[in-house]
């Protein structure tokens, strides 16, 4: 795969007493969108927000849409006043308190005026104007928080599970492993951290705007068969291509669940805490 | 209280001398009228105030108090597992750090110096490290990343 | 009283105490040592005592309403990072100036005030190396106003403090006045500005507002000075006038506010150090930079 991975393992046969000391990449895709919300969360936002709406206070409609104006028309044909008490009539759900055109039993509900028009909005024989991208009265529709490879399940893009952490393993003799490189001088001796940025431009090119978290190792794992000792090296992808500039390398990007399955059983056990939960 | 003029001129602050207005006699509508700068005044203290503005307290029965408190004890119990749950992680991870530093230390005292080196001012985290976003940008990975010169000198060699 | 004087008279320190005394006990009862507002016991102010985060107090307000993307940020990603970071392997932890005993070896030096720490007129605090259980974190960020054209025009600050409530969602406080400065035309008492203090969502709400919305569109902001800081991991930073214009719930009502007024922001972290307070900080996306020695 790697000369160097390749020459560290002949080494490492021959002398067996002395561990190898190497140095592993754990390197994350941080989230790009908030983590997704479990029903009881969702539902229990909502439930604060609508408590919240209730003990608002009366939105101030004299400070911002001054009297007289074509936006205060605008607003009063919107928001229709409620109705206030009269003794003459019979109210079901109580007596009305209306305190600045609101009444305080309930939350106040107000609709802005759009600045742009909705197909339900057209009146017969309408059609909808063109809009372009950079006027700023469309209107603004979020991107999905599922992408294309989502979709296809390309497990090798960095556009997948955005609301995820992902990490970057790749497949070794048959093995998925996090990414592991050895020195190739041992007269000078490379920091960890700069050898494993190093083996990362050798693995995926140059064009990658990488963050190193810090030149600690954040874990030790002792690789028996190998007699090696991997110190494993924590980094974010900030952006650019992660591209192998071996045709022949595996690699994916995997969430902390699907590691579970791809890594060896001890191997995944041994390092699971370093992972994200999200 | 706010009877006068604030001719008020963009960003300068130019406040000229209060005017009070005296009426003498009844108050009446013609006589209440205050001025414009006045008015936005009044305005803003009423956007600041509770006054007239504050809904009605929310009055529970029984029944539903008990489904509030219940929901609010809920949330709790899931705020506090989780909590317990990172700590636990962040324990592991310690440990963790630990250990190899200590391995480190006997194993390769060179590298360990490289290791445990920390800078005086501190480290700054880059600027590209964001916040998620709760829907991604247009292009919600940027691919054609520039290295800065050193990468490419670091190219040429 | 002065018979009982002379039938028992006790010699003491003070003559004129044992003089004053009555003839009763001078034993206080302890009820009368606990300060109690009878006041407030009113029937009618029960619902005040209620504490505020209960549904049936009259000051509720539901506070966990949205996902805190901030905060979820920091748990998920950063508090992880921070600790690999900023840990030191075989560090100690780096003592404070304390104040210091004067010695034992005399009865006068044994209830004397204690001596001034070493190279400070205040106690430092110590301190501790990194570990799982004191990740920096963001604590709560107070802002203030300062406006001297109120102190001239007391209205001029109502306009300060409905600024700073639109911006933080938070209902200001005026501040007032603490001395006498009679060229700064300040007088003990008159309102001159408005601070709040953010914690929570509003808090997060207010940082990533700053930091995606209003800093990356000031011009000349370069980043948050490195010479700011308190030494207690607290960093103040200052938005002139023109900069405020930047938050959008001015920008997009420029004539409701046509005086703005700068602010100073201060983030309150419990990082021990200003280093420290400036790395968390960078990671929540504000820049640094190193002003020149003769700016």
């Amino acid at each position: 795969m790697i000369g160097g991975l390749r020459r560290s393992a002949i080494r490492a046969y021959a002398t067996k007493s002395s561990p190898i000391i190497s140095s592993s990449l754990l390197l994350s895709r941080n989230p790009v969108v908030t983590a997704d919300l479990d029903p009881f969360q969702s539902q229990f936002y909502k439930y604060q927000q609508e408590l919240w709406r209730r003990l608002m206070w009366t939105f101030p409609k004299w400070f911002y849409f001054r009297e007289g104006t074509l936006a205060e028309q605008r607003y009063r044909q919107l928001n229709r006043d409620p109705v206030a008490y009269n003794p003459d009539l019979e109210f079901p759900r109580g007596k009305p308190e209306i305190r600045h055109r609101r009444d305080r039993r309930f939350k106040q509900e107000i609709k802005l005026p759009k600045t742009y028009k909705l197909a339900e909005d057209l009146a017969e024989g309408e059609t909808l104007p063109v809009v372009s991208k950079n006027d700023l009265a469309r209107q603004i529709i979020p991107n999905s928080r599922i992408t294309e490879a989502d979709k296809v399940n390309d497990l090798t893009s960095l556009e997948r599970k955005l609301s995820r952490t992902l990490y970057l393993i790749i497949n070794q003799n048959g093995k998925w492993i996090l990414p592991n490189f050895t020195e190739q001088s041992s007269e000078v001796p490379t920091a960890l951290h700069k050898l494993a940025e190093d083996g990362l431009y050798q693995l995926g090119g140059e064009k990658i705007n990488y963050f190193n978290v810090s030149n600690t190792p954040c874990h030790l794992h002792i690789n028996q068969a190998e007699n090696k000792k991997e110190f494993i090296i924590k980094s974010h992808i900030l952006s650019g291509e992660f591209k192998p500039q071996d045709e022949s390398l595996k690699y994916l990007w995997l969430t902390k669940e699907e590691l579970k399955d791809k890594l060896d059983a001890k191997y995944y056990y041994e390092i699971n805490h370093l992972f994200s939960d999200v | 209280m706010f009877k006068g003029s604030i001719p008020v001129n963009g960003s300068s602050r130019i406040i000229s001398n209060v005017i009070n207005v005296f009426t003498r006699g009844k108050r009446t509508k013609a006589t209440n009228v205050v001025n414009a700068s006045t008015q936005k005044i009044v305005n803003q203290l009423s956007a600041l105030s509770a006054s007239r503005k504050q809904p009605k307290l929310i009055r529970l029965c029984q029944e539903d108090l008990i489904k509030h408190q219940t929901i609010m004890n809920a949330w709790r119990v899931v705020q506090r597992r989780n909590e317990q749950k990172r700590n636990n992680q962040l324990k592991k991870q310690y440990q963790s750090i630990v250990n190899a530093m200590e391995d480190l230390k006997t194993s390769h005292p060179a590298l360990y110096k490289f290791a445990n080196y920390k800078p005086k001012d501190g480290t700054r985290f880059p600027l590209d490290l964001r916040m998620p976003t709760d829907f991604p940008p247009n292009k919600p990975w940027v691919y054609d990343y520039v290295p800065a010169e050193t990468n490419e000198k670091r190219a040429k060699q | 009283m002065s018979t009982s004087i002379s039938h028992n008279f006790i010699r003491s320190f003070s003559s004129t105490s044992s003089v004053a005394r009555t003839g009763y006990s001078t034993v206080h009862p302890v009820h009368h040592l606990v300060k109690v507002k009878k006041n407030a016991l009113k029937p009618s102010f029960q619902e005040f005592l209620i504490p505020r985060d209960d549904i049936r107090a009259v000051g509720y307000k539901p506070k966990e309403i949205d996902q805190d993307r901030l905060m979820d940020y920091y748990h998920n990603t950063l508090q992880s990072d921070l600790m690999l970071n900023m840990y030191k392997h075989d560090s100690k932890k780096i003592l404070g100036s304390k104040l210091r005993s004067w010695g034992n070896d005399s009865p006068f030096k044994l209830y004397r005030e204690l001596k001034k720490p070493k190279g400070s007129l205040n106690q430092t605090r110590d301190i501790n190396p990194i570990t799982f259980k004191n990740i920096p974190q963001l604590e709560s960020i107070s802002i203030q106003i300062y406006n001297k054209d109120a102190l001239e025009n007391p209205w001029l600050n109502i306009s300060s403090r409905l600024l700073l409530s639109q911006i933080t969602n938070v209902k200001a406080k005026q501040i007032s006045a603490k001395a006498n400065i009679l060229p700064w035309k300040l007088r003990r008492g008159k309102a001159c500005g408005a601070k709040v203090e953010l914690t929570g969502l509003d808090m997060s709400q207010f940082i990533t507002t700053l930091v995606e919305i209003v800093l990356p569109r000031i011009r000349t902001f370069q980043g948050i000075r490195l010479t700011s800081g308190d030494k207690n991991g607290n960093i103040t930073l200052g938005l002139d006038p023109e900069d405020v214009k930047h938050f959008p719930e001015v920008e997009a009502f420029q004539e409701l506010f046509p005086n703005l007024d700068g602010l100073h922001i201060t983030l309150k972290t419990n990082a021990r150090t200003d280093e420290r307070a400036r790395t968390l900080l960078s990671s929540l996306g504000f820049p640094f930079y190193k002003p020149r020695r003769n700016s």
